[in-house]
């Protein structure tokens, strides 16, 4: 019994470590492209979701704003100040337009 | 150090037999009334992979994993299934995984809105079912058990935004590819049986479901989803109230311990963690039911074309729709390959399935079973032959019982649902 719980308990151990230890290989940003912008927007979106669903979208300019909009007036997200907006846009139409340059991983 | 090939075998054992891989990794024995304990060395273990105590330990539920690991894994209890979000959890599976003709619960796709319960007891649950009806009522799992007739069946339930990656241009949500369906048994009382019991009133025209997960923004006064389909379709015989899966308890993740399933409709009308159905005499307007959510145009459009919001309509039954589960897309085979998999199509039956093997320009007819249920998807196959070695593709495309079949371009819309067209898999003959 006493071997046995060793052995499966070291799987599960080993479960915790290989976890962490992909994630300190990680950027700190997740999936996102690393540019200028991507901690405004990082932190913007992970208060309330994973940044993968972020990372997963093509949109226009255009349509990043309308769905900021949504955010804010439907999803309980607070409102931002016109700067970090305008940075947070400026990011995601750069590399999360329609012609999807990162999805579905960053080239 | 740690392999990765040792992952999966944690998370395999846990789906299989949760008491066991409690036993197991913990040493954790289940009481009579079925709650279960953390003997010494079963709690070191626990508390030492948590780096603390659990005052409570002894209420945690047989086979429960702690949330803090399953922050780590989201996926544990899952098998071979594509993260495509971690929070929430969205998650599909690929095509090739979803060859049993019933799938099993470590391959059945996972889309949550929201944040799962932390409290899943069966024993602590209850329904309740109120609204427009004569006898309000609050039941638990057990008095559901006790007073209705319990029903197994094989339903499909398959996410209204499946297939949404190929969009072009691209639709918001999760980019799931084919796995976002399944086809499991499911052990539960029919929702006709708890709303007749119940009493409809003459007014009602549609059912309003509340699950117990919570808002991504935290907010206790926000629902994630709240989504409701016409009385009719409640009333009929194959929607149920589940409370097994694969004869097994539910998964956390497919909504444990009840969930609704209403098969061959958007996987949402299917409510998981299932706390409450109230019944309405307006179409119910909860979260995820109004504005554009789960709703198509109501007419063919443009790629890229700007609909208003009434022109849209809420999604019902999903289209004709199959799926090629062998061989896996881009296998290396030989001259005759077994081709299979399952094809259904919402509220109908699937009559013809052909498959080609030259980019559509000849079809061969494949064996296709019937449903063993009104519900369920169907299987089917056949021996596909090559004339040489090189690269081929292997289409397949149903045709159901109103003569519609899969298309082979996508009827794009903005929300980027229903995409049904045909499954295209590359082999490569040797």
């Amino acid at each position: 019994m006493g071997a046995r719980f060793r052995l499966v308990g070291g799987v599960l151990l080993a479960l915790a470590l290989s976890a962490s230890g992909a994630a300190a290989e990680d950027s700190e940003f997740g999936l996102l492209y690393v540019a200028p912008g991507v901690e405004a927007t990082y932190y913007t979106c992970t208060a309330c979701h994973s940044e993968m669903i972020v990372a997963q979208q093509g949109l226009t300019r255009a349509g990043w704003d309308e769905l900021l909009d949504w955010m804010v007036e439907e999803q309980g997200m607070p409102e931002l100040d016109d700067a970090e907006r305008a940075a947070i846009l400026d990011y995601l139409a750069a590399h999360y337009n329609v012609d999807r340059p990162n999805f579905p991983r960053p080239k | 150090m740690p392999r990765d090939g040792e992952r999966p075998r944690a998370e395999e054992f846990f789906a299989r037999d949760p008491a066991k891989a409690d036993k197991a990794f913990f040493g954790r024995e289940s009481h009579a009334d079925r709650r279960g304990f953390l003997r010494g060395a079963g709690l070191a273990t626990m508390s030492a992979m948590l780096g603390m105590t659990i005052p409570y330990h002894r209420n945690m539920p047989q086979g429960l994993i702690p949330a803090a690991f399953a922050a780590d894994d989201v996926l544990v209890g899952k098998d071979g299934l594509t993260l495509l979000n971690d929070r929430p959890v969205n998650a599909e599976t690929p095509a090739h995984l979803l060859d049993d003709a019933i799938t099993p619960t470590a391959r059945h796709f996972i889309r949550n809105n929201g944040i799962p319960p932390e409290s899943v007891d069966p024993a602590a649950w209850t329904l309740t079912v109120d609204g427009l009806v004569d006898n309000p009522m609050t039941m638990s799992i057990d008095e559901l058990k006790a007073q209705f007739e319990p029903v197994t069946m094989a339903l499909v339930i398959e996410c209204g935004g499946n297939g949404r990656f190929a969009f072009n241009p691209p639709a918001k949500g999760n980019q799931w590819t084919y796995g976002a369906v399944g086809c499991a048994n499911w052990t539960g009382v029919r929702l006709k049986d708890v709303l007749n019991k119940a009493g409809v009133k003459s007014d009602v025209i549609y059912t309003a479901h509340v699950g117990a997960d919570g808002h991504l923004s935290g907010d206790p006064g926000k629902l994630p989803i709240s989504r409701g389909i016409p009385i009719g379709k409640a009333l009929t015989d194959n929607v149920l109230i589940a409370y097994e899966m694969n004869e097994g308890p539910l998964h956390l993740m497919n909504g444990a311990p009840l969930r609704l399933v209403v098969p061959g409709w958007p996987g949402s009308c299917s409510q998981k963690w299932l706390a409450r159905i109230y019944l309405r005499e307006v179409v119910h307007d909860g979260p995820k039911m109004t504005g554009t959510a789960y709703r198509v145009p109501n007419r063919p459009v443009e790629p890229g074309e700007k609909v208003e919001e009434e022109d849209f309509v809420i999604i019902e039954r999903m289209p004709v729709k199959s799926l090629i589960t062998n061989p896996q897309n881009g296998a290396a085979v030989g001259e005759t390959v077994e081709v299979r998999g399952h094809a259904w199509s919402g509220d109908r039956t699937v009559e013809i399935l052909d498959i080609s093997k030259d980019f559509g320009a000849t079809w061969q007819r494949a064996e296709l079973d019937a449903p063993i249920n009104e519900g369920a998807w169907q299987n089917w196959r056949a021996e596909m032959s090559f004339p040489q070695a090189g690269y081929y593709e292997i289409w397949a495309r149903a045709t159901d019982s109103e003569g519609d079949s899969q298309p082979f371009a996508i009827n794009w819309n903005p929300k980027g649902y229903l995409n049904n067209t045909m499954h295209r898999i590359a082999v490569r003959v040797g």
